[in-house]
């Protein structure tokens, strides 16, 4: 179980009362196989981690987009690369540009 | 260089053993190219995608001869190699010679054209013969990676002109 902490706004009588995110947390999968990332677009629920499986012929990357700030590393074939989300994204493997996806996050 | 037409009448008939050694072939000229470019290019869109023929190309070698060694498969030399190996002479002769852009640009363009030739290659010969089942399902699912090549290789060209 994923807790938080209330917003200012949401704040009652109870200030430090934390609240619940998500009552069930989960692992959602990106199949990286014939030069894509399935789904290109993955939806998630706050808390849910994402595995990308590397079920391609080649090492990929999974790469943040814009400035290049964090990546997975290569993830060799037959590999896994896993993250925790915080905020919607878009990503890239460097190694075949073309190659992109993106992570949102369902509020 | 390969034919990218190739017709009923001059299709070459190839075993496994000689695809085994078409593909290995053909993936070490092209990491052979690459590496001469990324030792006389400054241009950092060949230097990247130099850097992606390289590793991709050398995993499928590494890839290719595993699936030999599991299959019992020995490499066969064979026509098409020994014509993949000449154009490769010719075209090293000239990445030889040139300097600068005009380095770049024939490095670039002969990767279209490369890729081009081995697509067809692959999709037009080699799938249609193999008959080996693991054999046959490798060289298709080689072919998006190597259309992907020929997409990042014409984006870099369009950027190169």
């Amino acid at each position: 179980m994923i807790i938080g902490c209330k917003s200012e706004t949401e704040r009652g009588a109870n200030q430090n009362t934390p609240i619940k995110i998500a009552s069930t947390v989960k692992t959602d999968t990106v199949i990286i196989e014939n030069m894509a990332f399935n789904p290109a677009v993955i939806k998630i629920n706050p808390g849910d981690s994402v595995v990308w499986i590397n079920k391609g012929i080649v090492a990929h990357n999974v790469t943040e987009d814009t400035a290049h700030t964090w990546t997975s590393g290569d993830i060799p074939v037959d590999s896994a690369w896993k993250m925790l989300p915080v905020a919607d994204f878009n990503y890239l493997c460097t190694i075949h540009p073309t190659m992109k996806g993106s992570v949102k996050i369902v509020r | 260089m390969i034919s990218t037409s190739a017709t009923a009448q001059n299709t070459p008939k190839v075993t496994d053993p000689e695809i085994a050694h078409i593909v290995v072939t053909a993936n070490q000229i092209d990491v052979n190219y690459g590496k001469i470019a990324l030792k006389k290019t400054t241009n950092k869109d060949a230097i990247a995608f130099a850097k992606t023929m390289i590793k991709d190309h050398e995993s499928l070698i590494k890839s290719t001869l595993a699936l030999g060694k599991k299959l019992g498969v020995t490499a066969k030399d064979n026509a098409v190699s020994k014509s993949l190996v000449k154009g490769e002479k010719d075209i090293t002769a000239k990445l030889n010679k040139l300097k600068g852009k005009a380095f770049t640009k024939f490095y670039i363009d002969n990767e279209v054209t490369y890729h081009e030739a081995v697509i067809a290659t692959v999709k037009n010969v080699l799938i249609p013969q193999a008959t080996n089942s693991e054999l046959k399902e490798t060289l298709i699912k080689v072919t998006p990676l190597l259309e992907h090549h020929l997409e990042m290789a014409k984006m870099a060209q369009a950027k190169i002109k």
